[in-house]
């Protein structure tokens, strides 16, 4: 509609405005809720306090005239006036209010992904702003209400109440729009529920062309989550220098996201697709990727229960914490039916999965702070600790749904009989009985020896120790194991069953994942720094950080992570302040072990027979996992803050790191450059400006070597690890360069013309491009599946690049009617493109099933335009 | 889509009667509060004839004494004050921002060039010796140290250590106008007490530093008020 009426989005554009009278003051500036939300805000105003954000020509303080500027450079805003205040019943007792209410339009692109994504846009009215505040200036009391709604998705509360310095009692409630997809065709009914069956017309076992046929048809839905929370808290006084606190917030996030549907591979192309060579076919003969749409229904509770000290109780002060978090998934499973067979033919029983979704988890933390002054060269001793827990005790679910694979049945040849899989008797025990504790000790000495120096040293010991033991026994079979990809993959394979089972010639030699790995770690830090202040314009910092960990069972049982930071605060140039830093770090560690995690396979149990060609190997002996591999790194940042004047600031950023890891197989490198300007201007109260530009560029590289497939069960080689061996020759050896840049621009205005009339002026510019390149050594790098009708032409040497711009403009005009009356316009412009390969091709519904694959959304829209336009009448009570 | 016309078009309509509807409204609070006191912020030392002011001072001396020093506890002492400080009292007392049955009279006649040389002749006297004040009673630890439980914040901030002035210290910051806070030293207690309790009460009001001790004054109780009274008077 937008680009056919180009006038009526200028004209929509120039008259929007907006705006509020100035009432309340902002009060909350240094507060903090001790659980749960700290910005109140929305899309409409992201601050939340731009209804009472008119800048107070008094300045900052009577005692001086100007702004000050902060230690490093910048100007302070200018402080918003303070609101009229009435007389509310006893003289004692003031108040002052506001409710803003108006009416909301969208045109152009209304259901863009990027523009719903965070904001629940609605055609209709909308509250603005409704805010109340009153105070008793004799006991200091204190009332404070404020809320703003878009739509029943889009909307905040939040009241606080109490007296300074005695007590203060909050509580709120909010509800958060998050859009996922606005192009989404769910094959599915029950989209939402923890069942998606299929459309009257499907069944499992239906054509390619039949589900294209029913999915041209299926309506158009978005696919959201609304986080909705609620919540209380209490902070008093409990003594002249003991302080009490309490709070206990409840998120629920509902709605539906995309999710997977795993049925085995299905990517045997044989022949080049419908795009001629180098595109890959659809046969659709087997297994199966569903992306189906999984129900979102959880809650999350979070209890804080503390107590400080301020006063230095014998010199001490501390904070002691208790917390706990505890999270329940109210729909634990989600059941989906498959419209193609497993196998062609088949008189396979597997007819859907099941998915075992988020388990309940209970989050346990008491934590204590401390601090004590030293007498020594002005000194202080502070420590903190902390031990937590984390468990999960859930029924557990079984392996396979019994109305998917049915007792009675079998899957496919293999023998494996439902009834074995489909009850939770085929496991070795019902519940999860998972648990992570950690403690947390750090002890910190500071030092001022002198007014230039000081210094510090601080150690700190962190154990994380996962508890958790599972092995995954079937005492109805005596298997070890689990039937993989909801009994598909051994259907299509007709043999791989993931299963292990000592003394039976068709398992004992199965390689097979028989319990988990409980990942531990300890980690120790030691730092020591200090900084010197040479002369009133020039300090000096540095810092030694020894970084020791032993992490089990990991690639290596330890590493040493060394960092040495320098910086340099001068001020050397003029007013200029630079601020310098640079940070080296080293990573070493104990010899490196590929594969680590023997245990919990079943060459590591008794009865394992090793097949007369060993098994496949666990990975390439080179390959070295980033963050246990050897590292070599260097950052450096810089930053100029020059004051222009006294009302103007120029500040400009630079930064780069480099990181080299010691690998040639996983990821070799990365590099990150990036540089931002800004201009800032306020040369009164009445008017301020800004201008910024930013940009970025990454770069990501990564090695890693294509197994030699033809050896795979067929040759003792099979288990050579070694690179440039026969299982990973040299000529299999491939790479890849993630190539990222990013740049941001925008400029601010911000006007109040004459006490009447206020105008703020926004635009910003994003934009960014990524590109996935790569080379390889030979065509032997790519999958034998491939191979067959690739040429080096069609594989290239890189992937479609991804764009993502947008571009925004937004205007307020606030008109003051009366004292008590105003109009306040709103107009906001969005406009942007979008490319991702990874929709490619996909332009209608039918689009969306390709071979045995089934995807759900389109993809966001290539390019949108949209115009919001909002009238508010602001009325101050 | 017509319906968005008309929206359009209302909200067309409406912005363009917008500012006839505005041009009787009331000022908004920007105005009301803008130039309700003097700004002092950007106030300059001023310079004076000394002798001229001395000519013009014989009336001055019937409460505020021949060197400066009040003949009685009501009337504040002048010598040895800041220049800018007595211009800025002069000139409020004849604009009406301070209010005075005596001072708001004889300062009517007086002329912008009269105010700046009378403040230079007071400035220049000798300021009265200084007393032996007992830095430990509250009055002294709350002109030294203030009381944050109170919020009241130390006068030597402004005033100086000793009361004789602000020290006056280097800095990049915009500063305070050092020139215009008064020397409190060797002030009567009656005198201090009186202006500390018009301060309290909005009776002494209209410049920016006004509106500094208007606040300051409103943390302190009536015990305070005597107790740094008493101080200041035996600074």
């Amino acid at each position: 509609m937008l680009k056919r009426k180009p006038l009526t989005a200028l004209l929509g554009l120039a008259l929007g405005l907006v705006g509020p009278l100035p009432l309340l003051a902002q009060t909350d500036a240094s507060d903090s809720q001790r659980v749960g939300n700290l910005q109140f805000g929305n899309s409409l105003d992201p601050t939340g306090w731009g209804a009472f954000t008119m800048p107070d020509p008094a300045g900052m303080s009577y005692l001086h005239a100007g702004q000050l500027r902060t230690p490093s450079g910048m100007l302070y805003p200018w402080p918003h006036q303070i609101p009229d205040e009435a007389t509310l019943g006893t003289v004692d007792w003031t108040y002052a209010g506001l409710v803003q209410l108006g009416y909301l339009h969208t045109s152009g692109d209304r259901n863009d992904e990027f523009l719903r994504m965070y904001s629940g846009w609605k055609d209709g009215a909308a509250l603005g702003m409704l805010a109340f505040s009153a105070l008793n200036h004799r006991t200091g009391q204190y009332v404070d209400f404020r809320g703003s709604r878009i739509s029943s998705q889009d909307q905040y509360y939040r009241l606080r109440t109490g007296r300074y310095g005695t007590y203060h009692v909050e509580a709120f409630y909010r509800d958060i729009p998050h859009a996922l997809s606005t192009t989404a065709y769910p094959l599915w009914n029950g989209v939402g529920s923890t069942d998606l069956t299929l459309p009257n017309g499907l069944a499992t076992g239906s054509t390619l062309a039949q589900v294209q046929a029913v999915e041209a048809n299926r309506p158009r839905r978005t696919l959201s989550v609304t986080r909705r929370s609620e919540g209380v808290s209490w902070e008093g006084a409990l003594s002249r220098n003991w302080i009490g606190y309490a709070g206990v917030t409840n998120e629920n996030r509902t709605g539906e996201r995309d999710w997977g549907g795993p049925m085995y591979l299905s990517y045997f192309f044989v022949a080049p697709g419908p795009g001629g060579p180098g595109t890959p076919s659809i046969p659709g003969t087997s297994g199966g990727q569903y992306d189906t749409v999984r129900p979102v229904d959880f809650t999350t509770t979070d209890v804080n229960l503390g107590l400080r000290n301020k006063g230095g109780a014998s010199g001490w002060l501390f904070n002691f914490t208790m917390t706990g978090s505890f999270f329940r998934d109210h729909k634990s499973t989600l059941d989906y039916a498959v419209p193609f067979a497993v196998a062609p033919g088949s008189t396979s029983a597997i007819t859907g999965g099941t998915w075992s979704l988020e388990p309940d988890n209970n989050y346990y933390n008491v934590r204590l702070e401390a601090s004590h002054p030293l007498k020594l060269w002005r000194g202080e001793f502070s420590v903190s600790a902390a031990y937590s827990s984390m468990r999960q005790n859930e029924a557990l679910q079984a392996p396979l749904s019994p109305m998917y694979c049915p007792s009675g049945q079998f899957l496919g040849t293999t023998g494996i009989a439902c009834a074995d899989w489909n009850t939770t008797a085929a496991l070795s025990r019902q519940g999860g009985d998972a648990r992570i504790d950690s403690g947390l000790l750090n002890l910190r000495l500071d030092f001022r020896p002198t007014a230039k120096l000081s210094w510090h040293v601080n150690l700190r010991q962190r154990d994380e120790n996962n508890m958790t033991r599972y092995t995954m026994y079937n005492p109805l079979t005596g298997q070890y194991g689990y039937v993989p990809e909801n009994g598909a993959e051994p259907i299509a394979t007709g043999g791989q069953s993931g299963l292990f089972q000592p003394g039976s010639p068709l398992y004992q030699s199965n390689f097979a994942q028989i319990s988990n790995i409980p990942f531990s770690y300890n980690d120790r830090k030691t730092e020591l720094g200090g900084s010197y202040r040479i002369d009133r314009n020039n300090t000096l910092s540095a810092s030694y950080l020894l970084d020791h960990q032993t992490p089990h069972p990991r690639e290596r049982t330890y590493i040493n992570d060394q960092h040495v930071k320098l910086g340099w605060d001068t001020r050397a140039f003029g007013n200029a302040t630079l601020r310098l830093s640079y940070e080296y770090q080293k990573r070493t560690g104990g010899p490196y072990n590929p594969d680590p995690y023997l245990a919990a396979y079943s060459p590591s149990r008794p009865g394992y027979v090793l097949p007369a060609n060993g098994y496949t190997a666990f990975t390439v002996a080179q390959m070295y996992k980033y963050d246990l591999s050897n590292l070599e790194a260097s950052k450096l940042k810089a930053i100029l803050t020059v004051p222009l004047g006294t009302t103007a600031t120029f500040t400009a950023t630079l930064y780069g790191n480099r990181h080299r890891y010691g690998a040639h197989i996983g990821r070799q490198s990365s590099d990150t450059t990036g540089a931002d300007v800004s201009w800032d201007w306020e040369p009164t109260a009445a008017t301020s400006m800004s201008v910024y530009a930013g940009t970025e560029s990454s770069r990501l590289r990564q090695g890693n070597v294509n197994d030699n497939e033809a050896l795979t069960f067929s040759s003792p080689d099979q288990a050579n690890m070694q690179f440039g061996g026969p299982f990973f020759p040299y000529a299999n050896f491939w790479t890849a360069t993630d190539n990222e840049r990013d740049a941001n621009a925008g400029a601010h205005f911000n006007h109040v013309f004459s006490p009447r009339v206020r105008l703020d002026l926004n635009y910003d510019y994003t934009w960014s491009r990524g590109l996935n390149s790569y080379d390889y050594a030979s065509l032997a790098a790519i999958s034998t599946v491939y191979r067959s009708i690739l040429t080096a032409a069609d594989v290239g040497n890189s992937f479609p690049a991804n764009i993502y711009r947008m571009q925004t403009l937004t205007a307020n005009l606030n008109l003051a009617l009366t004292r008590r009356l105003g109009l306040g316009l709103y107009g906001k412009y969005e406009f942007g493109n979008y490319a991702d390969w990874h929709y490619a091709g996909f332009g209608i519904p039918a689009d969306l099933i390709v071979g045995n694959r089934v995807f759900t959304e389109l993809g966001p829209q290539p390019h949108w335009h949209v115009l919001l336009v909002g009238a508010f009448v602001t009325l101050k009570l | 889509m017509s319906s968005m016309h008309r929206f359009l078009h209302l909200v067309v309509a409406a912005t363009l009667w917008l500012p006839m509807l505005s041009a009787v409204a009331a000022d908004s609070a920007t105005a009301r509060k803008a130039g309700a006191w003097t700004d002092l912020r950007l106030q300059h030392p001023i310079i004076g004839d000394v002798q001229a002011g001395h000519a013009k001072s014989a009336v001055c001396a019937a409460c505020h004494g021949p060197q400066g020093v009040a003949v009685a506890p009501n009337f504040p002492n002048l010598a040895g004050q800041s220049a800018t400080y007595l211009y800025v009292q002069l000139k409020t007392f004849k604009s009406g921002q301070r209010k005075d049955p005596i001072m708001s009279g004889q300062t009517a006649a007086l002329s912008d060039a009269d105010m700046r040389n009378l403040a230079a002749y007071y400035a220049a006297l000798p300021a009265k010796p200084a007393g032996h004040a007992d830095a430990a009673s509250r009055g002294g630890r709350l002109f030294l140290d203030g009381d944050p439980d109170q919020g009241v914040p130390p006068c030597q901030g402004c005033h100086g250590p000793t009361g004789q002035g602000p020290r006056v210290y280097p800095s990049d910051a915009p500063q305070p106008p050092w020139s215009t806070f008064p020397r409190l030293q060797g002030q009567s207690a009656i005198y201090v007490t009186k202006e500390l309790g018009d301060f309290g009460s909005g009776a002494r009001s209209g410049t920016s530093n006004a509106l500094i001790m208007q606040s300051v004054a409103k943390s302190l109780g009536d015990a305070d008020i005597q107790a740094l009274s008493a101080y200041i008077a035996t600074q």
